[in-house]
């Protein structure tokens, strides 16, 4: 038995060599996994991010795809329908054409084995104008190592091969679809697996010894007569494709569809959910040549210890804020903007007192903190953290973990901080529009200067100064009609307002402090964002040992004038939620619920559910619903979006807590509207957590 | 006929990708080579040593044991690369390792004639592959090599893989570089060696 094991796995171990990144599944014209037209039952890696572009005419479609788990996939679409126009109307789109977005998502109801196929259940085109509406049951079983067959029942669009609906044996609702194109945004559920059903078929054969190209026939299930704005001519249900793996990551496709018309497109998906995905060379903890000399001065005096402190911790980019020898225990209070995993921070700590404090110290503590406020402390005994270097998960039963409350008082050492302290950060920046009725693309390229100035530990001011360069936004000329309060939709006249000048997008006072361990507060005045001034403040409790955190903000908020200086316009309210956190901590899922008063004066809740990869990247999707219609709201019926958050260091040798982050909201309306003011205290707090800590306490020793 | 006009108000707002100068500086460090230009600090240890370059990285190797010809050669993070006359036998803590099992083949016709040996691959693992070098040819000439370059041609037939191994011996038949690809999945390693004693 032990030999046939060893055997498969072998053989497979070959093949892997034999046909190159078979293993990794491909995009279809689609734009989410499969054949050529046709959806599979595959799925990338957890933590995945795709990007995928087809020009499948008339379409030219390009989508962004995403795994937060390996049963699930969530895709974003944007489609250019190039034999339509946008409108009829020559004064509102000129030529544009057609436009047209969407969601698809696709979950895993089986897991392939040797005996059974993959097995997924997908949706295309939910919660959008309708044109690609269609729901899937796909089977996908792989043959050896380079064969693998798609088997599928469709609805709405992928019912060409038309047989009758099975589901309506269950029930009558399944025998109409109202296959109904409207203003988008809502998810008709009665439409779901109802009207004609269909069957759709395909293969995918790695061809041997061409370094992975692979080939791909299919029986196709689109439904050309139904889908989109115009039917299209369709010569052939057989459709022929080729994809070739240039890596990987990239890949390249071919193919032939509806008998007459030829398609091609590029791919390219990565995996960014493990520590260290990108194989970056991480720069070492520095093991100091003269460790033994260091100590026998540190011998000498506290203060030589307290210094030599402040000058090591200092090269590795930790600030030493306070420390305190007492006896056998050195403890030391730092910030770092290095350092994303607080068990990183804690370990560079410990490793590098370890190498200059004199041998009858015996114990350990660090604590980190965060615009003054105390995330964490981490004690362990010296011998210990030596000991166990080689395994760190034995460390786990030793080291000492817990909230910290900063009392600045408490200390022997107290380093005089020159305030106030600047900080400052420069470069391009984009803002944009795309897919709007006065053209396809309007781009304001500025000049940003971002900076924060620490008059203490606690009170700092942020701001962002943008200067405009060039832009061509003086052709936007879409006005808003939304019948709520504009607190949104006069984005056109901001977007006009701050162009080719100076604009102030960010001027914030904030005042920190905390309440015992668990209990942050903050205040803050001034510019909070493009739109609005005020003040306010928020409380958060997040108990240090927990997963859950309650918190509550009131802002006082006044609308800016559109050249975004220091006018405002006739518009003022009040606007708080109360916000609920909850990060399970198995999955790493962060569901987060802020209930309250938005800018339009509307009441409602928005949901936020977040997955935090081991790597730091963070992918989340929202939405919101309020006490106003979805009449009233207007086009989109509720405010929803996706983002993804990617810290820097992934790309880097060098450790950042830099993430950039990338969001997408379809339809910027008025209802639904919250404050986005900076640095709310749940990130701010961010390291104050234990499971976060403990997560990732194989970085101590990194 | 209904008009569909849509308003779509698709904000992309790449304003949350604001491209400060220093993301600019982190993704150019990402992607620039990881040179070591500096080699006089390990000339000054007096030890044997190699620069191994793969990629944009490069890693210095300092010679830890000899026996029988076999060479091995120890780097920062303990990675180690066995080599006999220059050719790479043996690695651990590489990406993609290699282990070639019938050594003897290689002492006896090295320089001299086609060499038929067995070896494993590791990520993915395949043991025991016939792995056949073929003297392609002997390069005198060329500015790269102070004396003469072995060209072999590499082939593993099990997995169809295809490279060459290129070796640099000086007149005085101390092995100067060499050039040789482990792994399809891998890329080329170039080897300079630096002998400081013998």
């Amino acid at each position: 038995m032990l030999a046939l094991i060893l055997c498969t796995s072998l053989s497979a171990n070959i093949d892997l060599y034999k046909y190159p990144f078979y293993e990794s599944p491909s995009y279809s014209n689609y734009g989410t996994l499969g054949l050529i037209q046709n959806p599979t039952a595959r799925f990338h890696d957890q933590g995945s991010l795709g990007f995928s572009w087809s020009h499948n005419e008339p379409y030219l479609r390009g989508s962004i795809v995403a795994y937060p788990f390996n049963w699930l996939e969530a895709s974003f679409q944007y489609t250019d329908i190039n034999n339509r126009l946008y409108s009829y109307f020559d004064y509102f789109s000129g030529s544009q054409s057609l436009k047209d977005k969407s969601f698809d998502a696709k979950i895993r109801l089986l897991k392939e084995s040797s005996i059974f196929p993959q097995i997924a259940l997908g949706i295309r085109d939910f919660g959008g104008t309708g044109l690609f509406a269609s729901e899937y049951l796909v089977a996908s079983k792989r043959f050896g190592s380079n064969l693998d067959i798609s088997i599928g029942l469709g609805w709405g669009n992928l019912n060409r091969n038309d047989i009758s609906n099975p589901l309506t044996k269950i029930s009558n609702r399944f025998e109409e679809r109202t296959s109904e194109i409207d203003l988008g945004g809502k998810v008709n559920l009665d439409d779901f697996f109802s009207g004609t059903a269909g069957y759709f078929a395909g293969i995918e054969y790695v061809i041997p010894k061409l370094n992975g190209l692979r080939l791909k026939v299919e029986l196709d299930g689109t439904n050309y007569l139904t889908e989109s704005a115009e039917p299209l001519n369709q010569d052939s249900r057989v459709n022929f494709g080729i994809i070739y793996p240039v890596t990987k990551r990239f890949h390249t496709k071919l193919s032939f569809t509806r008998g007459n018309t030829v398609n091609f497109g590029f791919s390219y998906a990565i995996s960014l959910g493990s520590k260290n995905p990108t194989n970056q060379l991480k720069r070492k903890r520095v093991s100091m040549e003269n460790s033994d000399l260091i100590k026998t001065v540190t011998a000498r005096s506290d203060i030589n210890l307290y210094r030599a402190s402040l000058l090591y911790l200092r090269q590795e980019d930790i600030s030493l804020q306070k420390a305190s020898l007492n006896d056998d225990n050195y403890e030391v209070v730092y910030s770092t903007a290095k350092y994303r995993s607080p068990a990183r921070a804690a370990g560079r700590a410990i490793g590098i007192i370890d190498q200059i404090a004199p041998e009858d110290i015996k114990t350990i503590k660090v604590s980190e903190v965060n615009a003054g406020l105390g995330m964490y402390s981490a004690e362990v005994s010296r011998e210990i953290f030596n000991r166990y270097k080689s395994n760190p998960s034995i460390l786990e039963k030793y080291i000492r973990t817990n909230g910290f409350k900063f009392d600045e008082d408490n200390y022997k050492f107290n380093p005089a901080v020159r305030y106030p302290a600047i900080f400052n950060d420069m470069g391009p920046e984009l803002i944009s529009q795309i897919g709007g009725p006065d053209g396809f693309f309007f781009g304001d390229l500025k000049w940003n200067l971002d900076s924060e100035a620490l008059l203490s530990r606690k009170i700092s001011i942020i701001s962002s100064l943008t200067y405009g360069l060039v832009d061509n936004m003086d052709e936007l000329k879409l006005e808003s009609d939304s019948v709520l309060p504009h607190v949104r939709t006069d984005i056109v006249k901001y977007l006009k307002g701050s162009r080719g000048g100076l604009s102030v997008k960010r001027l914030q006072a904030n005042y920190y402090n905390q309440l015992g361990k668990s209990t942050f507060y903050k205040l803050s005045a001034g510019i909070f964002e493009q739109m609005y001034s005020g003040y306010g403040g928020e409380i958060l409790y997040r108990p240090y040992e927990k997963n859950f955190g309650v918190g509550f903000e009131l802002w006082k908020v006044f609308k800016r004038d559109f050249d975004q200086l220091f006018d405002h316009r006739d518009y003022e309210t009040i606007t708080g939620h109360l916000n609920l956190y909850y990060q399970e901590p198995r999955t790493n899922i962060l569901f987060s619920l802020k209930g309250g008063r938005y800018l339009a004066e509307d009441s409602g809740i928005t949901v936020d559910l977040s997955r935090i990869f081991r790597s730091g990247l963070k992918m989340g999707a929202f939405f919101t619903l309020t006490d106003i219609s979805f009449e009233e709201f207007g086009e989109g019926s509720f405010d929803k979006g996706f983002y993804f958050w990617i810290p820097v260091e992934m790309f880097s040798p060098r450790y950042f807590k830099r993430t950039f982050g990338w969001g997408l909201r379809p339809i910027t309306r008025d209802g639904g509207a919250a404050l986005n003011y900076g640095y709310p205290l749940w990130g701010v707090t961010d390291p104050s957590s234990n499971h976060r800590f403990r997560r990732r306490l194989d970085d101590i020793y990194d | 006929m209904i008009y569909m006009i849509k308003k779509i108000f698709l904000l992309l707002c790449l304003s949350g990708c604001a491209v400060d100068l220093a993301y600019i500086e982190v993704f150019r460090e990402g992607l620039k080579k990881n040179e070591i230009n500096d080699l006089q600090p390990f000339l000054d240890t007096n030890l044997s040593f190699v620069k191994a370059t793969k990629g944009k990285n490069q890693a210095i190797f300092i010679l830890s044991d000899y026996n029988e010809g076999v060479e091995i050669w120890v780097g920062a993070d303990n990675e180690r690369i066995s080599t006999y006359k220059g050719v790479i036998i043996r690695t651990s803590k590489l990406d993609h390792d290699m282990t070639v099992h019938n050594i003897e083949a290689l002492q006896k016709n090295i320089f001299q004639d086609n060499i038929q040996l067995l070896a494993s691959l590791s990520n993915p693992s395949v043991s025991y592959l016939n792995l056949e070098l073929t003297l392609d040819k002997i390069i005198t000439d060329d500015l790269d090599c102070i004396g003469k370059k072995y060209k072999y041609d590499m082939f593993i037939s099990t997995i169809d893989f295809n490279s060459e191994l290129l070796i640099c011996i000086s007149d005085a038949g101390e092995i100067l570089s060499t050039y040789q690809r482990l792994n399809p999945f891998d890329e080329y390693i170039y080897l300079e060696y630096y002998y400081q004693y013998k």
